[in-house]
């Protein structure tokens, strides 16, 4: 029969493997959960991440589309005829357009001293004359207020373009910019590794049901070998 | 008996964690000085320091110093005139109206040139304003410190305030008119029209008058 100590150790080391069997479960439910714990915690970070950087990337959008709206053939035409009208006013001397009006007041004004006594006839010639001038001047000024408002002046095409380009280029290069620094603190975050379970004292319990092995199967063994010996 | 389970890294990756809330929060500390520094930037150069009142202010300096030169320079000119055509006995003639008209004609195409050399004078200055707004913006970003570029904008906007119309002198504005020499603006008129024009008394003697514009 079995003798006692090869029963014990045999117990012991069933006793031993399932004591190690529930530590390595425990060990694996841990890593399980830590595991899962750090998966929330990337999804978390990214899900943030993803939120701000959309965010930032609809302001540069929005910047972007704004500028392209103020920006489309008809708005620039618009512009151009607008600023082409603010040129002809503004480069306009008045007295000018009371000339081409043909104001007497103003064609009076322009007569020269000692001209006053001049017959109707040379003093209507006279200011016809001066007239044509000024009609002739004008056309001459609104064809500069045309060139001038594709390009050089104050609220020109060129200028327009570029102030609407400026403002939107920076709201686009300020989200630029914030998304970056986004991109840098979440590779901070998804640089966060997961928590690494290990077991403490499994190689003792490893051990110990081995040791109780070797124990039963020395007994068991000296056992049969003596019953084969009789 | 041991075969207890645990963390082999815990202190690392709580380290780690904290490492990332930091990054975070100062990149929300430094996008909160990027955003309060394009706000301090974006008010030094609007339209309480840079409206159309700051530029037109210059634009209207521009010409008060450029037109009274035209003027004193139109008057002087109108005075020659009205001299040579007494002298040509064609004052009240209507050559006096020709020349009269190449002289108004002169003076409002300078002056409209005036006024458009002012506009785009302060064109290239809204585009300077613009240009100094930039170099704030850029130093904002180099430095990511909201009072830098706040500085900045206001020293720029400060030297903005001090920029100067041009103040050169004018040149001659008025080219002569010519009158009581002779026939040179037969090819404007024609032969015949200039010489009517021209010699009203005397065909053949003094009192012509030409544009040598």
């Amino acid at each position: 029969m079995c003798d006692p100590i090869s029963m014990i150790g045999l117990a012991l080391s069933v006793g031993m493997a399932y004591a190690n069997y529930a530590a390595q479960e425990d060990m694996a439910n841990q890593q399980q959960a830590a595991n899962d714990s750090w998966v929330d915690y990337q999804r978390r970070q990214a899900a943030d991440f993803q939120k701000r950087d959309e965010a930032l990337r609809r302001n540069a959008e929005a910047a972007r589309s704004a500028s392209l709206t103020e920006l489309t053939p008809e708005k620039q035409k618009a512009a151009q005829e607008n600023e082409e009208a603010r040129l002809d006013k503004d480069l306009t001397p008045e007295e000018v357009a009371n000339l081409e009006k043909g104001d007497p007041n103003t064609l009076a004004g322009k007569m020269l001293s000692g001209q006053e006594g001049a017959g109707d006839y040379a003093k209507t010639n006279i200011q016809a004359q001066i007239q044509q001038a000024a009609i002739e001047a004008r056309k001459r000024i609104q064809a500069l207020a045309a060139v001038q408002s594709y390009g050089g002046s104050q609220f020109g095409l060129t200028n327009r373009a570029n102030t609407i380009l400026n403002a939107s280029g920076q709201d686009i290069r300020l989200a630029g910019n914030e998304r970056a620094g986004e991109l840098a603190a979440y590779n901070v975050a998804k640089a966060v590794e997961p928590i690494k379970i290990v077991q403490h004292g499994g190689q003792s319990l490893g051990a110990g049901a081995a040791a109780g092995a070797q124990i039963a199967g020395s007994g068991l063994g000296n056992a049969m070998a003596s019953g084969m010996s009789v | 008996m041991g075969g207890k389970s645990g963390p082999s890294n815990n202190q690392m990756v709580q380290f780690q964690m904290e490492q990332a809330r930091k990054a975070e929060q100062k990149e929300n500390l430094r996008q909160a000085r990027l955003d309060q520094g394009k706000g301090a930037i974006d008010e030094l150069f609007g339209p309480d320091n840079f409206g159309d009142e700051f530029f037109n202010k210059y634009k209207d300096a521009s010409l008060n110093y450029a037109l009274p030169q035209l003027e004193t320079q139109y008057d002087t000119a109108k005075t020659g005139m009205t001299a040579d055509l007494a002298r040509a006995g064609l004052l009240r003639s209507s050559s006096a109206g020709y020349a009269q008209g190449l002289m108004e004609n002169q003076n409002a195409v300078q002056e409209a040139g005036l006024r458009a050399k002012a506009d785009t004078d302060t064109s290239a200055l809204r585009q300077s304003i613009a240009s100094q707004q930039q170099q704030a913006y850029n130093q904002l970003y180099q430095t990511e410190d909201p009072t830098v570029a706040a500085n900045t904008a206001a020293n720029s906007a400060a030297n903005a305030q001090l920029t100067q119309p041009n103040t050169g002198a004018l040149g001659d504005m008025f080219k002569p008119i010519a009158i009581g020499l002779g026939s040179a603006v037969a090819p404007v008129y024609g032969a015949n029209a200039a010489n009517s024009y021209l010699n009203p008394r005397s065909p053949t003697g003094s009192g012509s008058m030409t544009n040598t514009a």
